[in-house]
């Protein structure tokens, strides 16, 4: 058995490799081909609610089997015509696009003051950013409602403060889901943008003040156009889970805002139509990965052939 | 040995002139990081044109002193004035000075020419004299065709002449130099050597370089600061340093130097003598020393000054002379190194030209051997 594992070399340094794919294939790319298989059937009240894609028709009478195989592109066509879809995709795609921008402008200057800290408190700081992540995510989204409702903390400081009478309310507005995300989103953008900066030599500023650059202007043309690997990690870590995110505008974001992981729970739950559900999350893995892999492709080739 | 460029003795000696005024005083200068103190009470006068070495091993203060210079550390106390202007406050990126990096610090992200470009485009320089000049100081450095390069696909001695280029296009009147050749095999360290000073002297830029290489130092500099714990020891220009150290230091740390404790019997104007129970005979050097008759002092003799000899030396009057045996010879090629343990006990090392082969040579392990050297060869050290 081992022999022959190793004949087709998967064993040793194939095999550390191989699990990993194993695992993978097993339970993405399988899942992905089952999703992606039903959102080219047909819905109908059944268990499951989905008509089967390839059927032996075995016809008695005239003694003959079939192989029917049936491809509903209407599910498809069904996304492209319904607004709907179309308003949620685009509001997902602004929303993620918010939240990360907010992830960046907070996150860079804490990055970039914890990568200049002293090299004994930059393991603390860097704890504290991480965490959060100690307590339950719903516990955490739970506690902003709290600080957003109206007669919640923010407003209680308001009135107090004389700044508004009326009572504010920020929680159910696209405000709370912007707020909510960038909190949940932050250390996603802070952890990769440190270790670039971590990693950036201080010496290269001096050299550019020696070379009669204002600190300003250095940061512009030598920090940050060294810091970009970060930022592009960083921003495609908050913006991919960001536009499919469910929880966060389910729990603090208004009944308008319309995001595409509500959508796609509305079909699966609500109208038990798995076979269009599952038609949005393809439309949405086409629409987003696939850009953003090529976007990484080229990425990866400029900065291998800058090193 | 290598060729070393030696300076031409027509240079001039600013120095020695009491009517120049120095390009870059340092006026009691220290320096505290906590409680170490990297620079201690250090002044100096750098005249325009110089080619000044400040010379020590790690943790001397060399590298601070050189920081505050370029305004990247603030002078505890002290003042630093270049040109006449006091530095204080005034932050690196509008002092007169560029500095070489000890490790380049290239922009990682910018080709050759944008390196070089970087401060002209800080100071608003027309795009058209930025190209030609970045183009001149290429071809300077003999990079004329790497300009689009970036510094990752350069050898080691290519990035040092981008960052020499880069240092030089912005014609500084004072350029530091922070270990320049430090990255270089020492081939490469040779020619570099040759091209700094030939640089320097077309250009008629002050440099001051920070090395802890004595031979670099020896070889290119005008004048050398020898500096210990912060403090500078000596001084001078590569000869007086070598072969007039002023502290035992000093002569320890520029070549390699044969210690004699001795105590002085005669102090004349002209001459001293010093009987030696180190040495085993009575030491006659051809200078005075300001010191009491029967202080215990230092003398300093260098080994290619000791000659080596089979018979006594004919006009042998018991001084400067003694006997000893042949313990240890290494054979460089073009010199030897004879380590000879002398009656008292003390090894004394003495290096000789191979002037015949070495198979044929008279000196040979356990031979018993006399040691001679001319009164000028000795030099008294108090400190």
């Amino acid at each position: 058995m081992i022999d022959l594992l190793r004949r087709i070399g998967l064993w040793g340094r194939g095999m550390v490799v191989a699990i990993p794919y194993l695992w993978l294939l097993l339970f993405f790319l399988v899942p992905f081909l089952i999703v992606f298989g039903i959102s080219l059937s047909e819905a109908m009240l059944a268990q499951p609610p989905y008509a089967p894609l390839i059927d032996w028709l075995v016809d008695e009478d005239a003694g003959t089997t079939k192989l029917q195989i049936l491809l509903n592109l209407s599910n498809y066509l069904r996304l492209g015509g319904d607004d709907l879809y179309i308003l949620a995709y685009l509001n997902s795609v602004k929303i993620a696009l918010v939240t990360t921008v907010c992830c960046l402008l907070l996150g860079y200057p804490m990055a970039y003051a914890i990568a200049r800290a002293e090299p004994s408190r930059r393991g603390p700081l860097m704890m504290l950013v991480i965490l959060p992540f100690w307590t339950s995510f719903l516990i955490r989204i739970y506690a902003w409602i709290g600080i957003l409702k109206a007669n919640g903390v923010v407003d209680n400081l308001l009135q107090w403060t004389g700044l508004t009478t009326e009572p504010f309310e920020l929680l159910y507005s696209d405000w709370a889901v912007y707020i909510g995300m960038t909190y949940c989103y932050l250390p996603f953008m802070v952890l990769p943008l440190y270790a670039t900066l971590e990693k950036l030599d201080p010496t290269l500023l001096e050299a550019a003040a020696d070379l009669g650059c204002r600190p300003w202007k250095a940061f512009l043309t030598v920090t940050l156009p060294l810091s970009l690997p970060g930022i592009i990690a960083g921003s495609l870590l908050v913006f991919i889970p960001s536009v499919g995110e469910f929880v966060t505008p389910e729990l603090l974001g208004g009944p308008d805002t319309l995001m595409i992981g509500r959508v796609l729970w509305n079909e699966f739950f609500a109208n038990r139509d798995w076979p269009v559900a599952s038609a949005v999350a393809i439309a949405l893995l086409l629409f987003l990965v696939v850009p953003i892999m090529v976007f990484q492709h080229v990425q990866g080739r400029q900065t291998e052939a800058g090193r | 040995m290598a060729v070393q460029p030696i300076r031409k003795p027509t240079r001039l000696e600013p120095w020695q002139d009491p009517g120049q005024k120095p390009y870059v005083r340092i006026e009691k200068v220290t320096k505290t990081f906590g409680d170490f103190v990297a620079v201690d009470e250090v002044s100096l006068s750098i005249y325009r044109g110089e080619f000044f070495a400040l010379l020590g091993g790690s943790g001397s203060g060399k590298t601070t002193l050189l920081r505050m210079l370029a305004g990247f550390e603030t002078p505890t106390e002290g003042k630093i004035f270049i040109d006449g202007v006091d530095m204080a406050g005034i932050p690196p990126y509008e002092r007169p000075v560029n500095m070489m990096f000890q490790s380049y610090a290239l922009f990682p992200h910018m080709s050759v020419e944008q390196n070089v470009a970087f401060g002209l485009k800080q100071d608003g320089v027309p795009k058209a004299e930025i190209k030609e000049r970045v183009g001149a100081i290429l071809d300077l450095v003999q990079l004329g065709q790497f300009g689009k390069r970036k510094p990752h696909q350069l050898s080691g001695g290519q990035r040092q002449r981008v960052a020499l280029a880069r240092s030089l296009v912005k014609r500084p009147k004072l350029l530091l130099l922070d270990e320049p050749l430090g990255a270089l095999d020492k081939r490469l360290r040779e020619r570099t050597q040759f091209e700094l000073v030939n640089i320097q002297e077309k250009l008629g830029v002050t440099f001051i370089v920070v090395t802890h290489d004595q031979e670099e130092a020896m070889t290119m500099s005008s004048r050398i600061a020898v500096m210990n714990h912060g403090v500078i020891a000596q001084t001078g220009t590569p000869t007086e340093i070598y072969e007039y150290p002023q502290s035992r230091f000093v002569a320890e740390f520029i070549g390699s130097v044969n210690m004699f404790e001795g105590r002085v019997v005669e102090d004349q104007a002209d001459h001293v003598l010093i009987r030696s129970e180190d040495a085993g005979c009575d030491l006659y050097i051809n200078h005075a020393v300001a010191v009491p008759a029967g202080a215990t002092v230092g003398v300093a003799v260098r080994p290619e000054k000791i000659a080596l000899s089979k018979e006594p030396p004919a006009n042998a009057d018991g001084r400067n002379v003694t006997s000893g045996i042949v313990r240890e010879i290494a054979y460089l090629g073009d010199v030897s190194i004879y380590l000879v343990e002398l009656k008292t006990g003390k090894t004394v090392r003495v290096t000789a030209p191979n002037v015949v082969r070495r198979t044929e040579m008279p000196i040979t392990w356990d031979d018993e051997v006399h040691l001679s050297w001319r009164p000028f060869a000795g030099v008294v050290l108090t400190q």
